[in-house]
């Protein structure tokens, strides 16, 4: 890793472990993780069935906290930070973008992406227009008075990245975006994903079960059983 | 997110499920609305009873004479010691005595009262004269009576148009008409109706029947606190007249009286509107538990894009307080139906006032509040993680 990316660094972790208690059993699910993200980043995370990624994805994605290890965020240990400010920091840096869209069923388009700009407390009427003008961005303007299940999956998909960008946060989370979706609908969504790092420089980070996917970023992260077991710079 | 975002979200979600939201407020619609009749008949019996003082004056006092023993009643020659003693707090007494007698007229069995009372009574009761004059301090025991109005009617009836000057023969005694009444309204302590009656001097009346006085009726003098004059002039009499039961009414006590004839109703309505309010409040809990259950992902997807555990709290907490409000809303509409109901048979005026409607509006808001903070707290303890997953 070269000086100028550890200059840069957007995410840090150190020794990452997270247990569960399964019953009477603790159940170590991440074994032990460290690397560095650096701002601007695109990377895949791929790795068998329950390997762990989605467990990392939350951690790293501030819903959940690691029993061990250190996480930072652009230098801040977040095991300090309190569960509103850790709030914040999901509604103000990070997006995320889910397999299975969810999208709130009873909001239409725009009131779903403009959600995150009312828990950040900007005024309805303001947060509604950015979540217009966030729709046209994804091609679903004309859509947005639309309700999830009136939507196609792959538009749903776009209104979720949507609702994920509107924030203009600095990392986005995806886990499996394009698992339910068709390969087409899959690469228009993965192409948004490519846009929008190549465009504005937003950090992505894409968990995927499709090496087609992975392939198309500079670089990939491959778990198994809990560990990182090959980190590598792809195709660059 | 702000009060008016959450409010409208709650209002959305609530839209959603309808049915399953009516039905669970049958018993706040139900409580709401006992708690809100409950208080406006209360109120529509005050302004009733007071509406019917009003003719009369609130400072008007009835005291009913009843001697246990023979001869120690009150008699016509005590009544100068008597509005002499009572002066400190009465501005007018005048006495009656009342012989009642059923006797045929045109065919027609009637009952009309002697009423033998002073001049005083004619202000007293602020009663209206139709022709002639009332009678005087002059007229002693003369013969003399001013007519009331039905009994006038009565003799019409049968054809003979009374006037003054004319003479009447009633229970084997001749009198002659000085005057004639107009219409009195109704005695509001239950006593005489004037309007049956024939105002005799009542040093005429207790010459004929040796009467002892049974009732005097009075006006507090301006200014001074009802109750304690009522006191304090009782007191008097136990002093002056030991032998004698000297009951007072006053308007006060008429008004509490019917309050408390309908304090059974009022205590039925509260017990309707309590146990009722609670089943309301549980039916509200339960209804929100279900939706919490329901929309775990939902809640888990509000935290991942940000909302902090007391967003989701206070959501599902507005939401609680609103589904309490549309029960509390349809609550008062029954309420004010129920109570409209109950005037309209009670021939009283239909009113409801704001206060009241605040108050049902303001007990539906804390069943919601009450009832709805445990399912907002279970709601703001959902797991993300576990949540998303599912
Ligand atoms: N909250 C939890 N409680 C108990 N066990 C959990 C919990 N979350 C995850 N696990 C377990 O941890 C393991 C890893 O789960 P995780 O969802 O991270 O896998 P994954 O790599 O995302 O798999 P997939 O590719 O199927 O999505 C699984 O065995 C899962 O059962
Ligand atoms: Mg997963």
């Amino acid at each position: 890793m070269n000086t100028s990316l550890s200059q840069n660094r957007l995410l840090e972790l150190e020794g990452i472990r997270k247990e569960f208690q399964i019953g009477p059993a603790r159940l170590e699910i991440l074994k032990g993780i460290s690397f560095e993200v650096a701002a601007g980043e695109l990377l895949a995370v791929m790795g068998t069935s329950g390997s762990g990624k989605s467990t990392l994805m939350n951690i790293l994605g501030l819903l959940d906290r690691p029993s061990a290890g250190r996480y930072r965020i652009a230098g801040e240990d977040i095991g300090q930070l309190d569960e509103p400010s850790l709030a914040r920091l999901r509604n103000e840096r990070i997006g995320f973008v889910f397999q299975q869209f969810n999208l709130l069923p009873r909001l239409n388009a725009r009131d779903n992406v403009a959600l995150p700009l009312q828990y950040r407390g900007l005024p309805r009427r303001e947060a509604l227009a950015r979540a217009r003008a966030m729709l046209d961005a994804v091609g679903m303007g004309d859509r947005d008075h639309h309700r999830p299940n009136e939507l196609s999956g792959g538009q749903q998909q776009r209104v979720a990245v949507a609702r994920a960008l509107v924030g203009e946060p600095s990392l986005i989370l995806a886990d499996e975006p394009t698992g339910a979706l068709d390969s087409r609908v899959g690469q228009e969504i993965m192409e948004m994903f490519l846009r929008l790092h190549r465009e504005q420089g937003t950090t992505v980070i894409i968990i995927t079960h499709d090496p087609g996917i992975a392939a198309q970023c500079a670089r990939l992260l491959r778990m198994r059983d809990g560990l990182l077991v090959e980190h590598d710079a792809l195709a660059a | 997110m702000s009060i008016w975002a959450n409010i409208l979200e709650a209002m959305r979600n609530l839209l959603a499920t309808k049915q399953r939201s009516i039905l669970a407020l049958i018993g706040i619609i139900i409580g709401t609305g006992s708690v809100v009749a409950m208080l406006s008949i209360g109120g529509m019996v005050r302004h009733e009873t007071l509406k019917r003082f009003e003719d009369m004056g609130t400072d008007l006092i009835s005291i009913r004479l009843r001697a246990p023993e023979p001869d120690q009643g009150l008699g016509v020659s005590d009544l100068a010691q008597v509005e002499q003693g009572l002066a400190p707090w009465f501005a007018v007494v005048t006495p009656s005595i009342e012989a009642g007698v059923w006797f045929e007229l045109g065919g027609q069995e009637q009952f009309f009262t002697q009423l033998g009372s002073t001049a005083n009574m004619q202000a007293l009761y602020r009663l209206e004269l139709a022709a002639g004059r009332f009678i005087s301090p002059f007229d002693h025991y003369q013969r003399f009576a001013v007519v009331g109005q039905q009994v006038a009617n009565a003799y019409a009836d049968a054809g003979q148009l009374l006037a003054p000057g004319s003479t009447l023969a009633i229970d084997g005694r001749i009198y002659s008409v000085i005057g004639l009444l107009e219409r009195a309204p109704e005695d509001l302590f239950g006593g005489t109706d004037v309007n049956h009656s024939l105002i005799i001097p009542i040093g005429a009346l207790s010459r004929l029947d040796g009467g002892e006085i049974d009732s005097l009726a009075a006006r507090i003098k301006p200014g001074l606190a009802h109750q304690a004059s009522i006191e304090q002039a009782g007191q008097w009499f136990a002093q002056h007249f030991p032998g004698l039961d000297a009951e007072f009414s006053s308007p006060e006590q008429m008004i509490a009286q019917m309050q408390q004839q309908l304090r059974l109703l009022t205590l039925m309505l509260g017990a309707i509107g309590s146990i009722s309010l609670v089943v309301g409040g549980v039916g509200v809990m339960n209804i929100m538990l279900v939706s919490v259950t329901e929309r775990r992902r939902e809640i888990g997807v509000r935290l991942a894009i940000g909302a902090r555990r007391r967003d989701v709290r206070r959501q599902f907490l507005i939401e609680a307080v609103i589904l309490a409000l549309i029960g509390g809303l349809l609550g008062l509409v029954l309420g004010a139906l129920a109570a409209w109901v109950v005037a309209y048979f009670a021939g009283w005026g239909f009113f409801v006032t704001l206060p009241v409607l605040l108050l049902g509006f303001g007990v539906s808001a804390a069943i919601g509040v009450f009832f709805g903070f445990y399912p907002a707290i279970q709601a703001s303890k959902v797991d993300p993680i576990i949540a998303l997953r599912s």
